[in-house]
């Protein structure tokens, strides 16, 4: 399983950016322990092979920041999501469910890191891409 | 008679691995898809020996459910506690000015959620 940031209008140099780097540094810690707790490897990378992901959208309106923070997972790894989680095959809709509260998990990790920092993040509800 | 749960949170992953959870541990479990289905089921008359509930749902939010619970006196015999991926201290300050019991953030240990719910129901009883 993949986590991985689409989007930021963060501009790197800034002081924000090094500051959500180190809120970057969490998410990594978080999806880690989240790992285990699901038994299943949960890692930072680019999303080339997910088949499946979930979007979740932190943003600090004063500053027009938006990150967007995904979860992805391939066909194999969404199988073995659903084997882990709930016990047996799912279909597509539960899998995407499942993705989508692990991608509110780890945005809930980066705005409290955030929140040290002094940067109070907005968190949007998570979402699927569009069938 | 078995104690009563009612989970709220609009993931059907955090809904089934509570239920698991908590049925394992001899409770009875009600389910809710988000603050408004859990309001309903309330007014029409359920009446759970406490309540689980996510913050972040759709449609009613968890605090806006606390909101109408306490408004309505239902705070009085429900014993609320909060899971949710937040962890903003207003937001558990406002939680805790109407009314809930506890806050434990996600991803959560379901022993931890299962002992918080038996010392709760117990309290509410």
């Amino acid at each position: 399983m993949r986590v991985l940031v689409l989007e930021s209008n963060v501009p790197e140099r800034t002081r924000l950016c090094q500051s959500l780097a180190q809120s970057g540094h969490t998410v990594a810690t978080t999806a880690s322990e989240l790992g285990e707790l699901l038994g299943l490897p949960l890692a930072i990378g680019p999303a080339a092979a997910a088949t499946e992901t979930a979007t979740v959208v932190l943003s600090l309106s004063a500053q027009k920041v938006e990150i967007h923070l995904a979860v992805g997972v391939d066909a194999r790894g969404g199988k073995n999501l659903c084997e882990r989680l709930l016990g047996g095959p799912a279909g597509v809709d539960v899998l995407r469910d499942t993705l989508r509260e692990i991608a509110n998990t780890l945005g809930g990790a980066f705005k409290r890191a955030a929140l040290v920092d002094g940067q109070v993040f907005s968190l949007g509800l998570p979402t699927s891409p569009a069938p | 008679m078995s104690i009563s749960v009612m989970v709220v949170d609009d993931a059907a992953l955090i809904r089934v691995q509570l239920r698991r959870a908590l049925v394992e541990a001899g409770f009875e479990v009600l389910d809710a898809v988000d603050g408004h289905d859990a309001w309903a089921k309330i007014d029409a008359g359920a009446r759970p020996s406490m309540m689980i509930c996510d913050v972040n749902m759709p449609r009613m939010n968890g605090l806006e459910l606390l909101e109408k619970l306490s408004s309505a006196g239902h705070m009085e015999w429900l014993p609320v506690l909060m899971l949710t991926t937040e962890g903003q201290p207003e937001l558990i300050q406002r939680a805790k000015a109407l009314g809930a019991k506890g806050w434990i953030i996600k991803p959560f240990k379901a022993d931890l959620v299962v002992a918080a719910a038996r010392r709760l129901a117990q309290v509410g009883n």
